[in-house]
């Protein structure tokens, strides 16, 4: 009994229950007892989110007009930021064409192959839930462990990929030596671990689509080839579109695969806008503002690609 | 005769099917194999026994990890902010789920729709800011009222923990969990005098137990395989480690040679595969949070 009075408390108010017939006065003021204790519940998360999301991007906003190398003075520089990062950082630049370069493989195989898979074990097999949970299994490990084994996966001599294709007498190429092939082991790298999320994204959409269109564009005559084309693609598309935004923007942000594979390298050609941003703010030759502004402008595009894809995946299922 | 030839192609299909789908898994399994295959083999060996199976075995690299970094302790370090995560953000974030969709209050709404606007943001977005902001917090860690003098959160598991405490899209799953619960539940509990924390412990939250395991699973992964965030509170701190700066660190150590730096990575995926075995289905449908998040 105490302990109830102590959780009515909690809740900021002295008694939960009033006497039956309330007046309309009363009414109003149980209403408003619930949206107080409504807004307590939200209370503490809404605390964290103002301090650890809201300050924060006040701050990177305001940090982005000035110079601070993190331990000295903060100086106020105007648009100086930006004006340098549009007019000297090739590193940067640099960045964004690496993630154009990446994301042209990376965009169609993060459709392609998640697809297919979801095809696949959603087919009438025995044993499918095992080859579920086999493809998702990459997935679980960190990224810094994966990239730790893709390390090996792609050395040139004694790494599994290049035995492979020195079975068919190919001499494999140099893969993270190489500025034209690292980037692309970070593709295989990250398609490897993200394919088993993917498909279980695209067998959930696939669940969803009515059997009776299949049975109805059947009776039409319709193949399996011409109603995947005609129907499951179609009622896909918002699927595809969510799965396709979330691969770019998650190819600005890589960052613990960048690290652990290549560091950057070589010749920059694995440098991320994320691995640029964090260089800047906590590496050599610090500047905080300098990569504010650069975190700024990553967000003002990866808003502007979510408002475009938005009306494109409004209605999906996720 | 038509019957038997239908199901015939559909055999032949479905062994084709079946072909492909162990190419992949082979596909998907291969780097472990590989990993697991080099982390037993002989330093030595390493680069001339080229073999495809396990030959000169030895169990030195393991022995070594265990000797040279105190990777049970970092397994404890990395549970303790995993388990925090975890409870934090499962509490706060239905907790505000239910906020948000049973009582609702003026500007409810508009507090919502921020923080799903806010989803949008890269993290790096915070990141430098929230640095600064724990590094400068009053009267913490040696700073004083102003913030200045000491480290703040900085070098401390609190400053790991404080900005994860609950994340947006916990609150956004939750409360899509909460909508198709009724409030007739709640109209009875509160005539009959059960204060609203009664209410939401006692019938709600039952309720949506899947959905807490799903979310908590989410959280997991995140904390567990994160790198990026504690690597820069905790780096320079070697008692605070978690296990995938220890790998990174131990990498560096080492070299990069592949018999320690296999075994490590071995070592660290253990965990997170039993756990999968034993709660698959939860895995599964936490990808479901994933898709909320973006």
């Amino acid at each position: 009994m105490e302990q109830e009075q102590a959780t009515v408390n909690l809740n900021g108010t002295e008694a939960a229950s009033e006497k039956k017939p309330r007046s309309p006065r009363k009414k109003m003021s149980m209403q408003q007892k619930l949206e107080v204790k409504g807004f307590l519940f939200v209370l503490p998360a809404l605390i964290f989110f103002v301090i650890f999301v809201l300050v924060p991007i006040i701050m990177a906003i305001v940090l982005s007009f000035m110079n601070y190398d993190g331990l000295g003075e903060k100086v106020f520089i105007g648009f100086e930021n930006y004006v340098n990062i549009f007019k000297l950082d090739t590193v940067f630049k640099k960045s964004f064409l690496n993630v154009l370069w990446y994301a042209l493989f990376a965009i169609p195989l993060s459709v392609v192959l998640p697809l297919t898979y979801a095809l696949l074990i959603n087919l009438d097999i025995p044993g499918k839930k095992v080859f579920r949970a086999i493809y998702y299994l990459p997935g679980l490990t960190s990224a810094v462990a994966a990239a730790t084994v893709f390390r090996l996966v792609f050395n040139p001599d004694i790494g599994v990929v290049n035995s492979f294709l020195g079975l068919f007498g190919i001499k494999g190429p140099q893969w993270l030596e190489s500025s034209s092939t690292s980037m692309l082991t970070i593709v295989i790298l990250t398609m490897w671990q993200g394919v088993g999320g993917n498909m279980i994204i695209y067998a959930a959409a696939l669940n969803g689509i009515s059997p009776e269109l299949y049975e109805a564009a059947r009776i039409d005559g319709a193949g399996r080839v011409k109603s995947f084309f005609k129907i499951t693609l179609p009622l896909l598309a918002p699927t595809t579109f969510f799965i396709m935004t979330m691969s770019i923007i998650g190819a600005f942000q890589l960052y613990d695969q960048v690290l652990m594979m290549t560091n950057g390298g070589p010749a920059n050609s694995t440098v991320t806008p994320v691995f640029s941003i964090y260089e800047r703010a906590f590496g050599q030759n610090s500047n905080m503002g300098y990569a504010s502004a650069q975190a700024v402008l990553l967000f003002i595009l990866i808003a502007g690609i979510s408002a475009i894809t938005q009306r494109f995946t409004k209605d999906r299922a996720y | 005769m038509k019957a038997i030839s239908m199901k015939k192609k559909e055999l032949i299909f479905k062994i084709g099917m079946i072909t492909i789908m162990v190419i992949l898994a082979i596909i998907a399994l291969a780097p472990f194999y590989w990993s697991i295959l080099i982390s037993f083999r002989e330093q030595e060996f390493i680069y001339t026994d080229r073999s495809w199976f396990f030959s000169h075995v030895t169990f030195d690299h393991y022995a070594n990890v265990f000797k040279d970094v105190p990777i049970v302790r970092y397994f404890f370090n990395t549970l303790l902010l995993t388990v925090v995560n975890i409870t934090t953000n499962l509490l706060l974030a239905s907790m505000a789920a239910y906020g948000f969709e049973k009582l609702p209050f003026r500007g409810s709404k508009v507090i919502f729709k921020i923080m799903m606007f806010s989803m949008m943001l890269p993290g790096i977005a915070t990141t430098v800011p929230t640095f600064l902001l724990l590094r400068s917090f009053p009267l913490v860690g040696g700073n004083d009222i102003l913030g200045q003098g000491g480290t703040g959160f900085i070098g401390t598991f609190l400053g790991v923990i404080l900005p994860g405490t609950v994340g947006v899209y916990g609150i956004f799953f939750m409360r899509q969990f909460f909508i198709p619960v009724g409030g007739d539940y709640a109209e009875a509990a509160r005539l009959d005098g059960a204060g609203e924390l009664k209410i939401f412990f006692r019938i709600y939250l039952p309720m949506v137990v899947p959905a807490l395991l799903t979310l908590g699973i989410f959280c997991f992964q995140g904390v567990w395989n994160s790198y990026m965030w504690p690597n820069l509170v905790l780096q320079g701190h070697d008692d605070l480690k978690v296990l995938t700066m220890a790998l990174r660190d131990y990498s560096i150590e080492t070299k990069f040679q592949y018999g320690p730096m296999m075994a490590m990575s071995v070592l660290m995926s253990i965990p997170i595969i039993i756990a999968f075995c034993c709660m698959q289905k939860y895995f599964i449908s936490g990808v479901q949070v994933g898709g909320v998040k973006g």
